[in-house]
């Protein structure tokens, strides 16, 4: 089983709607999409198989989202298998542009995880005896006050996590110390309608 | 002797005299200017037996404080399973082997992730012990989104 896209969901939550209740759409099946990450200075360390970039760190696909922080650590599994944990740290900020708008996302740290876990199914192989495997992707921003800014709205919370499931964000998650703006646009016609209809 | 075979019976030599000084297993301490540098260390063990680094250049001249100027540097780092890691080139460095490091103030290649990631940048020091790779300017890297390996349970 293969996958495209990983870091930081920079290229799954490009392709997604930033609404924070959305179905997963069907991988796209597309030329291979390169990531650039620039920075200042850096290091891999080859005892533990991590690379840390250092300074000015800026992360796109040229395309659909950039990432921008101070410190960034991609801890490289053994073998080739899919980076686990990466991390940004200090002054972190995600821009995504979906649809023609761009979602802002700011914290002071920002964990991807990636896991494989076992399908909570009754099904097994029985040819094979192989556990049905699915994996297990969030982003998790913290501190420094998170915020999430779309067209629409403003959300604070800490922390605000991401929930990616077949390469599209399956959910955004609040959990706590929510706050949320929304951004009410005039209809146009002299009249101030609210989006409820309530308030004339 | 025919110029040719002169030419190889050097190179021979130079090899051997190598492949002499890192019988050890420890940190080579080349003397003399010569081709094929080729230094290695091992895993711990129990996988003693199993490559750890390689450190290879096409070129070297020796230099004041015990360290040498070496052209078209390599440095592979292996899994204790043998899986390629890492891959590091310079097109030169200079070599302090009773240190463990090599530096540069020039262009560094770094290979990672079974090729899915490209990292370039600009002077590096690598710390053979520590088994760092310190880039200091313009660090860019590039990976390839894809075909990576989903671990099993």
């Amino acid at each position: 089983m293969k996958i495209t896209g990983f870091l930081f969901g920079l290229l799954v939550l490009a392709n997604c709607s930033p609404a924070w209740a959305q179905t997963n759409a069907p991988a796209k099946k597309t030329a291979e999409q390169l990531l650039l990450i620039t920075s200042d200075s850096g290091y891999y360390d080859g005892l533990t198989n991590r690379m840390v970039y250092i300074g000015h760190v800026f992360v796109t696909d040229h395309a659909n989202g950039k990432l921008n922080c101070e410190r960034l650590t991609v801890d490289l599994p053994p073998d080739g298998e899919h980076p686990t944990n990466i991390v940004a740290e200090t002054n972190v900020v995600v821009d995504i542009l979906n649809k023609g708008q761009t979602n802002h996302i700011t914290a002071n740290k920002a964990i991807y995880a990636y896991h494989v876990v076992a399908a909570v199914t009754n099904l097994i192989n029985a040819m094979t005896n192989v556990v049905p495997a699915v994996t297990n992707e969030t982003i998790t921003f913290t501190g420094g006050n998170p915020k999430y800014k779309s067209p629409d709205s403003d959300v604070a919370a800490e922390p605000i996590i991401i929930h990616i499931a077949a390469q599209s964000v399956e959910r955004v998650e609040f959990p706590a110390h929510v706050e949320m703006e929304w951004h009410i646009k005039s209809s146009g016609n002299g009249t101030n309608t609210s989006p409820f209809g309530i308030l004339k | 002797m025919k110029p040719g075979a002169k030419k190889l019976f050097s190179t021979a030599l130079a090899l051997s005299f190598f492949l002499l000084t890192l019988e050890a297993r420890a940190q080579l301490v080349p003397v003399g200017s010569g081709t094929n540098l080729s230094s290695v260390m091992y895993c711990d063990p129990p996988h003693d037996q199993q490559v750890k680094m390689r450190l290879t250049g096409a070129e070297m001249s020796p230099l004041p404080n015990a360290t040498y100027d070496v052209k078209k540097l390599e440095i592979q780092q292996f899994s204790a399973s043998g899986t390629l890691e890492a891959v590091a080139r310079a097109p030169q460095c200079l070599y302090a082997p009773m240190d463990g490091q090599a530096s540069s103030a020039g262009h560094l290649d770094l290979t990672l992730g079974g090729g899915k990631i490209h990292l370039q940048g600009e002077g590096f020091l690598w710390q053979q012990n520590e088994s760092r790779l310190i880039i200091s300017n313009r660090v860019s890297t590039v990976i390839k989104m894809g075909s990576w390996n989903v671990p099993t349970l």
